[in-house]
């Protein structure tokens, strides 16, 4: 059989060579040559690759032989030549160059990801959150939801809407897959899949019948990753049966790979009576897509007169409260933190890009010098003014647009291996990559690369004066006035910006100590290990089981040789993002004018006897649980010091009473103490914290619970297990894990802030040394003649080091006060943006100025070597 | 011969002239494969098919040759093949390129030959 070309290659030149009149010609001819070549089948495909270069590129171009050598190709060829006869400058050049606009690129690809780009949903534009609120909500903008009533009365009633959607999420142990494991799931409305314009990959989406209350079979979508994950991608998925926490669910549905759900949880069951919550439970996010040709704020006056006749019609529970309308976009923002942090993130990449195109216009400036020459011969050949000035930015462009090119391959890189690690922890909304955007701001960033590293030296070969030029000798050659000047201001801004990323990189440093000492919390998390554990089957569903398995677990892990310690707190409380977020009512007792919509987030926690003293808050009034505060017994509760002052302000609250609307339902609670105030989140150490309502947890039991354990000594995890399991072998162990790993999750953020601000500072003042070093050894070259005249006339080798290091001076001084400017504007800037730096610190500026004299020492001590050194004889023969 | 007037079109250049003598050579053989090994071999120069294959369009172009068209066979996979041949226009000017270069050599053989 005939050989025929690979049909790829085949392709791509018929491509290149479009509509020409030869086209079939020359594949037919390469078709015949190719079934006669006589080279092995790897050599032939090398063969045909390079025909579809040399024969296809041309055409694509539309110029071949490529003759117009007086042209920009012609100045391009002329700059690639002479860039690969100094290896050594284009190397330093392209690395600059490379680093500035890779570390750019990759930042903005970051920030474009989040900030710039469309939500991956159809008219995301059009796409609002809607949610309750209160006026007196104390939690200060913790996250707002709506209630399964409120949202049904809103879809009903709404018509600046095309649609509405709710969903809450909660965690499911899911069994039936590869093993059983803890997952969140999500409870949507069938109209969500189309308001976000999901699609499946097999099977159908939920449908507005599995909503109804009477459905027979239990519907359950699963997300792409759920599905590659837990059930190895199985085709045959669809009908299957998975459980959710004990229930059996039919598979109806896999999700296409493209979706990207607006939060967590890749498990959608459909939202019922069941799953929706009570009247007061506002924990659903509702989403709705606007009918076009409405506007938000119309939508939002709707929502007014609606809330409003909601609570006419339903005081007990709607009474003061309102609705309100966002951009879904600035909710997943808002979720995020603050933008600010990306764009600061862009700001310390735009210095270093700004240090390196420094770098490369004094080189080129310096190169360019020493090539007026060159450019002096070529405007005395008749080159006009243009012509010289076209081929000095030629190199820049060649060099710029390699770094450019480079630059994308790295932000290419650096999204690739944050997708893979990093990928789980980001929103599935969030999707990087490279896109028009990107591109463009690569492009613009070499642009600019040319004109700060190019335009500067290209005008000033361009203005040669040819007489001068071409009568000076080497030695005695000085840059104008101009060109020096423009050189030290580079080097001056070279400085100031190092200065800003260092202050920056060490208040980051000092942050991340700060933050990773877990001090002021207001409790003590280290040494905590916590076992997370669930209850299965029926016992899930009974609370005196539930009380009795418990304390059981409690007895059991005490008799352990090695603890100390041991307490029972409600799912995973401390060291994670806390329990949900939406806000739960507490009614106050025994008041005159009750204000029973009061709102505090549910930051309170059920927790057991022993568990204040076991994280050592403080008690300050009052008692702590006693194992006699059992089920069954008066309620109790501890309240911690904001909590009192934001439900009793200016009074005592021990022996008050209060009521949390929840779903563990604890009836009235009396007031047995009040303790220290704590924060969960490392970042926030030192501030007020939220206010916290602690439950016993025995009274009301929630199904999944932490044991925290202090321990001395070794106590292995597999004893830990065996002791759990030993009091239920139904219980389900979801990870045990100590309280600082729990934690390290925020410290990872900081960590990474601290991380990415070193490596941009450490880069910066590599480049800066090197652009000092670069000033003054170029200064010295180019005044060996002045310096060779002083020596003669009884100069000392000390008077022309110092000469030298005269120099540096008030460019260093130029470059401190204005990049200690800039840090002080930075810091204020991350102070805004949450990051909580602290304002220019004294201390650190001051490390920080040192630093940067030292760097401009180390930089000048060669130069300055080297003009002390200066043999005035030879330098003034050359002359 | 008359002596070429500013009429005429420029004199076809050094490859042209090649390409445009290799196709009369071949006569009715004259296809892009079969150009390019006689080019290969009569002026011992290795020819890139991107030259040539450009180099005839432009002289289509410029109508110094043209072509008819074969039918397509399989072992080109269904693409046809150019015949190409050298038009009027195309002899007129080979010829006086010829006659400006014969010119410009009268007298010179001797010379050359001193200097070789």
């Amino acid at each position: 059989m005939k050989r025929t070309p690979p049909r790829v290659l085949e392709w791509i030149l018929a491509r290149c060579l479009r509509d020409s009149v030869g086209r079939q010609d020359i594949l037919g001819d390469l078709r015949e040559e190719y079934a006669t070549c006589r080279r092995s089948r790897v050599g032939a495909w090398g063969w045909y690759a390079m025909q579809v270069v040399t024969v296809g590129l041309p055409y694509l171009w539309g110029g071949w032989p490529l003759r117009r050598e007086a042209g920009w190709i012609g100045d391009v060829r002329l700059a690639l030549r002479s860039l690969a006869r100094s290896p050594v400058y284009t190397a330093v050049a392209l690395l600059s160059l490379i680093l500035g606009i890779g570390v750019n690129t990759a930042a903005f690809n970051l920030v474009n990801a989040v900030l710039f780009r469309p939500l991956p949903y159809p008219a995301q534009d059009r796409l609002f959150d809607l949610g309750e609120f209160h006026p007196e909500e104390v939690c200060g903008g913790c996250g707002y939801g709506a209630s399964l009533e409120t949202y049904r009365y809103w879809r009903t009633n709404i018509t600046t809407f095309a649609g509405l959607a709710a969903s809450t999420g909660g965690e499911a142990i899911i069994d039936g897959g590869r093993e059983r494991t803890r997952v969140p799931t999500v409870a949507v409305t069938a109209s969500l899949f189309d308001i976000l314009g999901a699609q499946t990959a097999i099977g159908r989406l939920l449908d507005p019948t599995d909503e109804l209350p009477g459905s027979p079979m239990r519907p359950v979508v699963l997300g792409h990753a759920t599905w590659r994950s837990l059930f190895g991608s199985d085709s045959g998925i669809v009908g299957r049966s998975v459980t959710l926490d004990g229930t059996v669910h039919t598979v109806v549905g896999v999700l296409s790979s493209q979706f990207g759900f607006i939060g967590r949880g890749d498990v959608f069951v459909p939202l019922t009576d069941d799953n929706g919550g009570t009247p007061t439970d506002r924990s659903l996010w509702v989403v709705g897509r606007l009918k076009d040709g409405t506007s938000a704020n119309q939508a939002q006056r709707e929502l007014d007169v609606l809330s409003a006749r909601l609570a006419a019609a339903r005081p007990d529970t709607h009474d003061g409260w309102g609705g309100v309308v966002q951009p879904l976009r600035d909710t997943l923002l808002h979720d995020l933190g603050d933008p600010l942090a990306g764009y600061m993130l862009l700001l310390a990449a735009g210095a270093v890009l700004l240090i390196a195109c420094a770098n490369l216009a004094s080189i080129t400036a310096a190169r360019g010098i020493e090539r007026t020459r060159d450019a002096a011969v070529r405007a005395a050949l008749g080159a006009s003014r243009g012509r010289v000035f076209r081929f000095a930015i030629a190199e820049s462009l060649v060099l710029a647009s390699i770094g450019g090119g480079v630059g994308i391959a790295i932000a290419y890189g650096v999204s690739a291996i944050i997708d893979q690690r990093f990928g789980a922890f980001l929103p599935p909304w969030i999707q990087l990559g490279i896109d028009a955007r990107l591109l463009g701001f690569a492009v613009l960033l070499t642009g600019l690369s040319v004109v700060i590293a190019g335009v500067l030296p290209a005008h000033l070969a361009a203005r040669v004066d040819l007489t001068l030029t071409l009568r000076a000798a080497g030695p005695s050659m000085t840059p104008g006035r101009h060109a020096a000047a423009g050189h030290r201001l580079l080097v001056g801004s070279q400085i100031a910006f190092g200065l800003m990323l260092l202050a920056t990189a060490l208040l980051s440093l000092r942050q991340y100590h700060r933050v990773s000492r877990l001090d002021n919390l207001g409790y003590e998390p280290r040494g905590v290990t916590a076992i997370a554990v669930q209850f299965l089957g029926n016992a899930a569903s009974d609370p005196g089981t539930r009380t009795n398995v418990v304390e059981e677990i409690t007895a059991r892990v005490r008799a352990l040789p090695g603890i100390t310690d041991v307490a029972i707190e409600q799912e995973r409380f401390l060291g994670t993002f806390g329990s949900s977020a939406s806000p739960s009512i507490v009614r106050v007792g025994g008041r005159p004018d009750p204000i029973s919509n009061a709102v505090v987030p549910r930051h309170g926690i059920a927790a057991s006897p022993g568990y204040f003293e076991l994280m050592r808050i403080p008690l300050l009034r009052g008692r702590t649980f006693r194992p006699d505060d059992r089920r069954g017994g008066p309620g109790v509760a501890v309240v911690d010091e904001r909590a009192a002052g934001v439900l009793w302000p200016g009074d005592d609250p021990l022996g008050k009473t209060l009521r949390i609307d929840d779903e563990l339902d604890s009836g009235w609670l009396t007031i047995i103490g009040v303790v220290g105030t704590t924060v969960i989140s490392p970042l926030q150490a030192g501030r007020t914290g939220h206010p916290r309502i602690y439950t016993v947890f025995g009274q009301s039991p929630s199904a999944a619970f932490d044991v925290l354990l202090r321990t001395e000594g070794n106590v292995t995890r597999e004893s830990l297990l065996r002791t759990v399991h030993e009091a239920d072998a139904n219980l389900l162990v979801t990870g045990v894990s100590t309280v600082e790993q729990r934690l390290a999750l925020w410290i990872s953020g900081a960590a990474i802030i601290a991380g990415v601000m070193a490596g941009l500072a450490g880069l910066a003042l590599v480049l800066t040394a090197v652009g000092i070093y670069g000033l003054l050894s170029y200064s010295v070259s180019t005044h060996l003649r002045e310096i060779g005249i002083r020596l003669a006339l009884g100069g000392t080798s000390r008077a022309m080091r110092n000469l030298v290091i005269r120099r540096l001076v008030p460019i260093f001084a130029l470059g401190t006060v204005a990049g200690l400017g800039g840090s002080w504007a930075l810091a204020q800037l991350g102070g805004a943006a949450g990051m909580r730096l602290g304002a220019a610190d004294p201390a650190i500026l001051g490390v920080v100025v040192a630093l940067i004299a030292t760097l401009c020492a180390v930089a000048a001590a060669r130069p300055a070597r080297r003009a002390a050194r200066v043999d005035p004889i030879t330098i003034l023969r050359e002359d | 011969m008359p002596a070429p007037t500013r009429s005429d079109r420029a004199f076809p250049g050094e490859f042209e002239q090649m390409v445009l003598l290799a196709i009369l050579r071949l006569r009715e053989d004259a296809y892009g494969m079969t150009l390019r090994q006689e080019l290969e071999e009569r002026a011992g120069r290795s020819v890139s098919r991107g030259a040539l294959y450009r180099t005839l369009d432009r002289m289509a172009g410029k109508k110094y040759i043209t072509w008819s068209v074969e039918e397509p066979t399989a072992e080109r996979g269904g693409h046809h093949r150019r015949r190409f041949r050298v038009t009027p226009l195309g002899m007129a000017s080979l010829r006086a390129s010829r006659g400006a270069l014969m010119r410009l050599w009268e007298g010179l053989e001797l010379v050359l030959e001193e200097r070789a």
